[in-house]
């Protein structure tokens, strides 16, 4: 029976025991993981941190047998030659096929004193990074507290807006001049920025910081922003040591093909570890993508039908309507085989840069513009093409309920019964003056009701000018016939 | 000579209006009563339904297929003694299995008990659903697994009146059923419907998912009430189980990546929640948009699971329920007529069961067969080996409604036999050896229950016409001449109410403290509604369930563990669109009944296709073109109708239209595990134009 041993039991791994366990993958599995909890969802994160979701229900759900997971099992060495794995309680795993979800370290920031990674609460830095840090930070933290965030990338921007939604003062110093340079423009960054701001977070670009001091960030300007927890979003670094000491090919990630193949073909790499990583660690939909792939190749030795190339960055948060649709260099090409579209609307904190090859979608920036984003991310995805009124696909220009409306003199006032305005004036006539009678004698407002307010007014109308009518339609004549 | 009057209901929807009824035969007239779920409305269906009984095409006489292939006259004698002796030889040589029976949902709680003890008694066959199995089956298996018991709304339709937020997910009632609307009138509504229906028109909150997205959607709505704390912990700990599953699932469906699955904005599903879960008073309905899918039960329970997280079900004034569609939809699927059941509701597998109505029948319990199959497999497996070669219809047009219609229709031709009752000609009648003619509403007694679980008197106004005998008539002498007793198939309606109540009496959709005299007396008797002792008050029946506990042992509503994994069929280069399907407010069901009604039939004449002006100048369609619509599995005539408020990946068809124009001809056949209802609502198609030469 072939042997999987899967080293971290993140998001990624987590989705892909999911799927062999579905499919029915003949093998035994083995997971094996450093750390005590399960893994979480990242994506709930925010959540624990602006409403208070009990960290258990970010968690993973726990893999049914007969998938042995070991926590609190830290693997010390990889032995490629006998395809072992090596725990540091000194058990030894074989394997057929390994993969490695290492996932990543963060980046710590550039700060005296601030040590390495794994530093606790007592300086004042929380690194939240699973939901019990950041249940922790809610829990501890004064209602009132302030809390600074470092690095304004996207998790920074998602981390700063959700503790702003969880009552927090926030503050987000950026080293850039503008918000995540690497994915947007100037003018889209300052939309974000402006958002949140009116969320009530205070953002500093262009600056870097000096000190952490009790109660105050010094910035390198000099300028002191107080601080009772500082959260460093200054990126993260693939966790490549055992990868490295096994000796497979590594650049900045574990370096795999397009079947996830790392240097060696009997070891694969998922998720944040490996390079390509299917977006950045951030980017929750991307690795599962991944996962699902890697599924169908280790069950049927090839790739599925993996999609591929579908970057798509979306900010997640509640008011956070910021998404990034492809590569960015797209937008700013100048090929005349390319149209681009712009839209730049900072009142309303609305901006939607666009580039469209032969009606599809290339790369897109949309900032405030929620079904945009809903509906471009879609087409982007099915490569279907975008509507020839660009601007009504982007500020989503309201449709009528019939385009191709039937405008008529005598429209239909009760579309249930089919009774149109001259069928109720001639039952007027007939004697029908007051809504009851006209809706036993034509149906009318007895469907689903909501012509009644309609039907009133015209028998209003009607009653109007059967009474100014009548008298003046009698005294005219006379009057003529009189003169 | 003094004028008949009745009192009685619409033969159409679940509604079931009340309605009186005036006039003799050739001259009927209808008007709306103040009955609580119309309060005095009705929809134009309704106000024209006694031109049909007067359709110059009735069916008055038994019909016999000749030497030469046509439909003629015969008595009823000669046609009732040529389908038992057939049905003897068939059975006798392929055993009781080779014999099938198909129901409706729009038949009598008599008709469809009477129906099912026939299958079981007379035919000794296992292989008998109905036409629910292509309505509403995924949210009965839903209800069941989560409450115990499945009553379309378990609570009066009036309780919506005092809602603050409706949800709505895949309903169109202000085309469908028009009166319901004055209940929903105090609410806000949130509607989910891939297109902008007139109900959607309304709504304070509209989302439009790709048709075939919906669990993905509930799965998102369920991630946002928890994750934004809306979730009743309290409520969750205490009346339900099962919670943990349920979020083990929905915690991958962040609303981000719903949006990009659904093409619902993230801040669109986040307003649906807030809105539901900030309201006092708020309810969940589902409907077809949401139930007809291969994954219809689980989607059913999606929405279960966000109402049970929100803490909305078996609480006054708050709840979920689904909007059942046909007319006895809800009793129909109660007395036996399901591939799966006994009367009240009960499982056929259930040892219990068996023994009590094997009881009522006077049989021993291992003479009952055990389970059949769902409907879609029941027509499937005609002509095959160990399938049916006979096959009973009665009130029910399978070749239009089933899914993949040209395949239906090629598989009722393989049966040596196919008998259809009914009372007008129909696409299935045309296929039928034997055509027996049967009462219609207005001229048969029974009872009817409806969307709320009210039990209903339908009244006679009109003698039957021509030859025309009740469907218990036909039955009962079928069965006589399969050697039963007259007296175990009484043709009267209130003597098959009251072995039906007796039958009924322990299931879960209990009738035993009901009869005909508590109903003619007025008294709004909602099941279950069981027998008391001699000497004690008569049970008032039970408007609100779950009140106190849910239907399961331990009283605990239960969330289901379900997940998205997508339609069976995905859009490509071949077939890039997605057709779904529904109906209009003009037609009922196939339409045999509505496109007999001039009026009806004047407004709404031809099938249609509705579609984005993008997508038709894309496939070169014009407005008002007929257009050719077809999938891996065939091909639809209809009409283009240009609608800006489309979804561009999508086109829309009604279901009422025979001929090419059945838009069952593109359908999938693919069938939900749970429930056996089949994908009606995703199918991947192309469109194009037709040129129409003008002669």
């Amino acid at each position: 029976m072939s042997r999987l041993v899967i080293i971290g039991d993140c998001p990624a791994s987590h989705r892909l025991v999911q799927r062999l366990l579905e499919q029915g993958y003949p093998g035994s599995i083995t997971v094996l993981d450093a750390r005590e909890h399960a893994p979480h969802n990242p994506v709930l994160l925010p959540a624990v941190l602006s409403a208070g979701l009990e960290p258990e229900l970010a968690a993973l759900p726990t893999h049914p047998e007969p998938v042995r997971v070991h926590r609190g099992t830290r693997v010390t060495g990889i032995d490629r030659q006998r395809r072992v794995v090596r725990t540091e309680h000194g058990r030894v795993h074989g394997y057929d096929t390994l993969v490695l979800a290492t996932g990543t370290s963060p980046v710590a920031p550039d700060l005296p004193g601030i040590g390495d990674t794994t530093g606790s609460a007592t300086r004042g830095i929380r690194w939240l990074r699973d939901p019990f840090e950041c249940h922790r930070l809610h829990r501890e933290l004064a209602s009132d507290a302030v809390v600074t965030v470092l690095g304004g990338g996207p998790s920074g921007v998602e981390t700063a807006h959700a503790l702003a939604l969880g009552g927090y003062e926030v503050s987000l110093v950026h080293r850039g001049q503008h918000l995540m340079r690497s994915r947007v423009d100037r003018a889209a960054a300052d939309i974000v920025a402006s958002t949140l701001r009116d969320n009530g977070v205070n953002v500093f670009t262009g600056e870097t910081v000096a000190e952490l001091l009790p109660g105050k960030l010094v910035l390198a300007s000099g300028q002191a922003i107080s601080t009772d927890a500082l959260v460093p979003r200054t990126g993260t670094r693939p966790d490549t040591t055992l990868a490295n000491e096994a000796g497979l090919r590594i650049s900045r990630g574990i370096v795999v093909d397009a079947e996830l193949r790392s240097s060696d073909p009997r070891v694969h790499a998922l998720g944040s570890c490996a390079e390509p990583s299917g977006g950045d660690a951030n980017s929750l939909d991307g690795h599962w993508e991944q996962a699902e792939n890697l599924a169908g190749i280790l069950l049927t030795g090839r790739a599925g039908s993996h999609r591929g190339g579908g970057e798509l960055l979306r900010a997640r948060g509640a008011g956070l309507e910021l998404a990034c649709i492809g590569d960015p260099e797209l937008l700013t090409g100048e090929s005349r085989r390319v149209e681009h579209v712009t839209i730049n609307d900072p009142k309303r904190r609305r901006y939607a840069r666009l580039a469209l090859r032969e009606d599809r979608v290339l790369a897109a920036t949309l900032v405030g513009l929620p079904e945009a984003i809903a509906k471009l991310s879609q087409l982007y995805e099915t490569g279907m093409p975008v509507p020839p009124d660009r601007l009504a696909t982007l500020l989503g220009s309201p449709t009528r309920f019939e385009a191709a409306g039937h405008t008529t003199l005598d429209p239909v006032l009760c579309h249930c019964n089919n009774v149109s305005r001259s069928a109720l004036t001639a039952a007027f006539h007939d004697g029908a003056r007051d809504v009851p009678a006209l809706a036993s004698a034509t149906r009318a407002t007895t469907g689903c009701g909501s012509c009644v307010g309609a039907v009133r007014e015209l028998c209003g109308a009607l009653a109007a000018s059967s009474s100014g009518h009548v008298p003046t339609g009698t005294d005219s004549p006379t009057q003529e016939g009189a003169a | 000579m003094a004028e008949h009057h009745v009192a009685t209901h619409c033969p159409y929807c679940a509604l079931q209006c009340g309605t009186e009824l005036t006039g003799d035969t050739g001259a009927v007239s209808v008007s709306p009563s103040w009955f609580p779920v119309n309060r005095g409305g009705l929809c134009r269906k309704g106000w024209t339904a006694p031109e049909v009984l007067g359709s110059a095409d009735r069916l008055y006489e038994p019909l016999l297929r000749n030497e030469h292939g046509e439909l003629v006259a015969t008595d009823w004698d000669d046609a009732l003694d040529l389908v038992a002796a057939k049905l003897r030889d068939l059975a006798s040589e392929y055993g009781p299995d080779a014999v099938g029976v198909f129901g409706g949902g729009g038949l009598t709680n008599e008709k469809a008990y009477s129906l099912g003890k026939f299958a079981r008694l007379a035919l000794g066959t296992s292989r008998i659903d109905y036409n629910g199995r292509f309505c509403m089956a995924a949210a009965a298996t839903a209800g069941n697994a989560a409450f115990g018991v499945d009553r379309g709304l378990p609570f009066p339709v009036t309780d919506l009146d005092e809602a603050e937020v409706i949800l709505l997910a895949g309903g169109n009632p202000a085309e469908t059923m028009p009166p319901l609307m004055q209940h929903l009138e105090g609410a806000e509504l949130v509607v989910i419907d891939p297109r902008r229906s007139a109900t959607a028109e309304r709504a304070k909150l509209h989302l439009r998912p790709r048709p075939g997205t919906d669990l993905a959607l509930a799965l998102g709505l369920l991630h946002i009430a928890v994750s934004e704390g809306w979730h009743d912990a309290e409520y969750t700990a205490r009346r339900t189980t099962g919670f943990e599953q349920a979020w083990a699932r929905a915690v991958g469906w962040w609303p981000e990546r719903v949006e990009r699955v659904t093409g619902v904005p993230a801040s669109a599903q986040r307003q649906a929640v807030r809105m539901l879960a900030g309201a006092r008073r708020a309810y969940v309905l589902t409907g077809r948009g949401a139930e007809q899918h291969g994954d219809g039960a689980d989607t059913v329970a999606g929405f279960i699971n966000l109402a049970l997280a929100l803490g909305l079900p078996g609480v006054t004034g708050s709840g979920y329920g689904c909007l059942t569609g046909q007319g006895n939809g809800q009793g129909g699927r109660e007395h036996g007529q399901k591939a799966d059941q006994l009367p009240g509701y009960r499982l056929i597998t259930d040892p219990g069961a068996r023994a009590h109505v094997a009881g009522v029948w006077g049989v021993a319990e291992e003479s009952l067969p055990g389970p059949g199959i769902p409907a879609t497999r029941l027509l499937e497996s005609a002509g095959t080996a160990g399938g049916i070669r006979a096959l009973l219809v009665f009130g029910a047009n399978p070749v239009l409604s089933a899914p993949h219609a040209g395949l239906a229709r090629a598989q009722l031709s393989r049966l040596d036999l196919l008998v259809v009752a009914d009372f007008l000609p129909s696409e299935t009648t045309r296929m039928a050896d034997v055509v027996l003619p049967v009462t219609q509403w207005a001229e048969e007694e029974g009872t009817m229950t409806n969307l709320e679980g009210r039990v209903l008197r339908r009244r006679a106004l009109l003698p039957p016409p021509g030859r025309a005998r009740s469907d218990l008539e036909v039955l009962s002498g079928l069965a006589v001449r399969l050697g039963r007793s007259e007296t175990s198939f009484p043709t009267r309606a209130s003597a098959v109410f009251d072995e039906l109540a007796r039958a009924s009496a322990g299931g879960p959709a209990d009738y035993s403290g009901i009869d005909y005299e508590r109903l003619d007396s007025g008294e709004p008797l909602h099941w279950p509604c069981p027998a008391e002792p001699e000497g004690g008050s008569p049970h008032p029946g039970t408007p609100r369930l779950f009140l106190d506990s849910f239907a399961h042992p331990d009283g605990r509503a239960r969330f289901t563990a379900v997940d998205w994994h997508g339609p069976a069929e995905s859009t490509d280069h071949e077939y890039p669109l997605v057709a779904t399907t529904g109906r209009t407010s003009g037609h009922y069901q196939t339409g045999e009944q509505t496109r007999r009604v001039e009026e009806l039939s004047e407004a709404e004449p031809e099938s249609f296709v509705r579609l984005h002006p993008d997508t038709a100048a894309r496939t070169g369609v014009h407005d008002g073109q007929l257009a050719r619509v077809s999938s891996a599995r065939g091909t639809a005539l209809a009409r283009a109708r240009l609608d800006g408020s489309m979804r561009q990946d999508t086109l829309f068809l009604p279901i009422h239209y025979p001929g090419t124009g059945c838009a069952n001809l593109l359908t999938n056949p693919v069938l939900d595990p749970r429930s056996g209802i089949p994908e009606f609502k995703v199918a991947a198609v192309s469109i194009s134009g037709v040129e129409e030469v003008d002669t």
